[in-house]
């Protein structure tokens, strides 16, 4: 049986430039992910986000209704805020980075009386007007969590634990 | 795969760039190196026979009855789950069972194993009893008609993926109780029209799990008793017939959407509509995704009919055994920690299984362990899951290629085709790192 001559030369050359196009690829990346996947659990600032300060003494109200979750706030926890007014969501991200092992604190300010829903790690707070729902928690779950709110199905954003 | 309660509570990670980028690279060269050394007499077909692993004797005869009783009384129960059980996806045990155990669970021990699914499917059990009660009823099954082919499985995998995918409750127990019952119906009135054997090979999910069981080394030979053979080596053998090739790309373009469906640009693309809206936003994207999959796949069967001459219908049938690999790829990729994550729950339903607060094997109040694979494996399977697909999809085709063409024409038509497989493959590895 005859073999195309060129074949074993096609070959050759692929296996070049897929070498070429890989070390490209892997030269040019993210630190931050490359970190992540040799194992080392995140202590980067960079995926920290919201810079509002933690009010410690606002957080009595995660004490009623979180079945779990740290009941004082930390004061070195990265904040993840998000308003609710007429249905409509606004957060500074639709994914906010955490990195895993931090403490969060989520905090939900409402115009209507609705449960906030962390998918995952299945904890809840309760929001109302006047009194936002208060998450605390350890991120040490990792993965792509939803928070929402509980009763409409309303999705007010992503966290991504890793 | 929609976020409800009880189901997918944890979304995978993106995954890391470098991943990406040397598994696609890996992809590439493989391809090529395989035109270059892969051999040039048709190979899998002879492997395809493989050699005995155990006789039909009584014992493994025994084996599968016990297997057929345990998965008839698994599917009755969830079928009673769904229409009289708790409607509360998480306390529920028949989303998880459709969506975890058999969508993703048998689906990967079809591909890795063989097609089990085939040994103890209770909707072919189902069938069986129907066909002996219209026999004895005086009705003999007929033959169904050709043109039917596999199309009927085409339209089902569209209708549940749908449900999956688009349908406002779709992981709700109630709605899958009703389609349970409406799929269940259909397939006793096949099995009195057609026979149950027609059930076992044209119900949606048997014939899939047929085609990527496959891909699995062990298998139920014709003369009786389990066969082993090569991995992939049985797609050689895989019987294709009109609707065949559809069905495959039906299922890769609803893996495709899902997997899109999570990534920032649909999010920017398509914002985040809920219900009906949503689902007929998720209808078009479903269906767009399918029609992008179509595409690839015609463009190579079209570059391989311009070059060999063979009709393109005709080259659409002989290439569509190479499309079950990738289908096992990415499904795999885009399900293995919701498989990981869910079954756990399955185990914590099973003490539950209609919501109503029992306790019957202890495990009821159960919470998964998240870290029971580490993030890290999941994203290294989810590669070797995509690559082990196109390895595979590109071996069936090259061998494929050369049982019907000369050397020259096979040449040609591999390239097209390759670079099909390497179009998949890379877009799998693209949703994977848009998660």
């Amino acid at each position: 049986m005859t073999r195309h001559p060129l074949r074993p030369l096609v070959a050759l050359a692929t296996v070049v430039l897929g070498l070429v196009l890989a070390g490209c690829g892997s030269s040019g990346d993210d630190t931050a992910t490359a970190t992540a996947f040799t194992g080392a659990t995140g202590t980067e600032a960079s995926t920290a986000t919201t810079a509002a300060t933690t009010d410690t003494a606002a957080s009595g109200n995660s004490a009623d209704s979180t079945p779990a979750g740290t009941p004082a706030a930390d004061p070195a926890a990265t904040v993840i805020e998000a308003t609710v007014t007429g249905g409509e969501v606004t957060a500074a991200e639709d994914r906010f980075d955490v990195a895993q092992g931090s403490a969060v604190l989520i905090r939900v300010t409402s115009d209507v009386e609705e449960p906030v829903h962390l998918h995952g790690y299945d904890i809840e707070a309760d929001a109302a007007p006047g009194r936002p729902a208060e998450i605390a928690f350890t991120a040490d779950i990792p993965g792509v969590f939803e928070v929402e709110l509980e009763d409409s199905g309303t999705l007010l954003f992503e966290i991504e634990v890793k | 795969m929609i976020f409800a309660h009880g189901l997918g509570s944890r979304g995978q990670l993106p995954l890391p760039v470098w991943m990406f980028t040397w598994a696609a690279a890996i992809a590439l060269v493989v391809s090529f190196v395989a035109l270059g050394v892969l051999w040039t007499r048709p190979l899998l077909d002879r492997l395809a026979a493989g050699r005995s692993l155990a006789p039909p004797t009584g014992a493994v005869g025994a084996v599968r009855g016990a297997g057929q009783a345990i998965a008839l009384a698994l599917y009755l129960l969830c079928l009673v789950a769904g229409l009289a059980g708790a409607d509360v996806t998480s306390d529920n045990i028949l989303p998880v069972t459709i969506y975890v155990v058999v969508w993703v669970g048998a689906l990967l021990v079809s591909g890795v194993v063989g097609d089990l699914w085939g040994a103890v499917n209770p909707i072919a059990t189902v069938a069986r009893g129907v066909e002996a009660v219209a026999r004895r009823a005086g009705r003999q099954p007929g033959e169904a008609p050709t043109w039917l082919g596999q199309w009927p499985a085409a339209l089902g995998l569209m209708v549940f993926l749908f449900y999956e995918l688009g349908h406002p409750s779709g992981a709700e127990p109630r709605t899958l109780g009703y389609l349970l019952a409406v799929h269940l119906a259909i397939s006793v009135a096949a099995a009195a029209a057609w026979g149950a054997d027609w059930v076992a090979e044209h119900e949606p999910f048997s014939a899939l799990f047929a085609w990527v069981g496959a891909m699995g080394p062990i298998f139920r030979r014709p003369e009786g008793g389990l066969g082993l053979r090569p991995p992939v080596s049985g797609l050689a053998r895989m019987p294709v017939v009109t609707g065949t090739a559809v069905s495959l790309l039906v299922v890769l373009g609803g893996t495709t959407y899902d997997g899109f469906s999570e990534s920032e640009v649909a999010r920017q693309l398509l914002g985040r509509p809920t219900g009906w809206s949503g689902a007929v936003t998720a209808l078009l994207g479903l269906v767009g995704s399918i029609v992008v999959i179509g595409l690839l796949y015609a463009v190579g069967i079209w570059w391989t009919s311009r070059v060999t001459g063979m009709v393109p219908g005709r080259a659409a049938s002989a290439f569509a055994p190479s499309l079950a690999p990738i289908v096992f790829g990415y499904a795999v990729a885009h399900y293995f920690q919701l498989l990981v994550d869910e079954s756990q729950s399955f185990v914590f339903r099973l003490s539950d299984p209609f919501g109503r607060g029992w306790d019957l094997f202890g495990g009821s109040d159960g919470l998964i362990n998240f870290n029971l694979i580490s993030v890290d494996l999941i994203a290294w399977l989810q590669v070797i899951a995509i690559l082990v697909g196109h390895i595979g999809a590109v071996v069936v085709a090259h061998d494929r290629s050369i049982e019907l063409f000369d050397v020259g024409h096979s040449l040609r038509s591999q390239f097209a085709m390759l670079l099909v497989m390497v179009a998949y493959s890379t877009l799998g590895l693209w949703l994977l790192l848009n998660a």
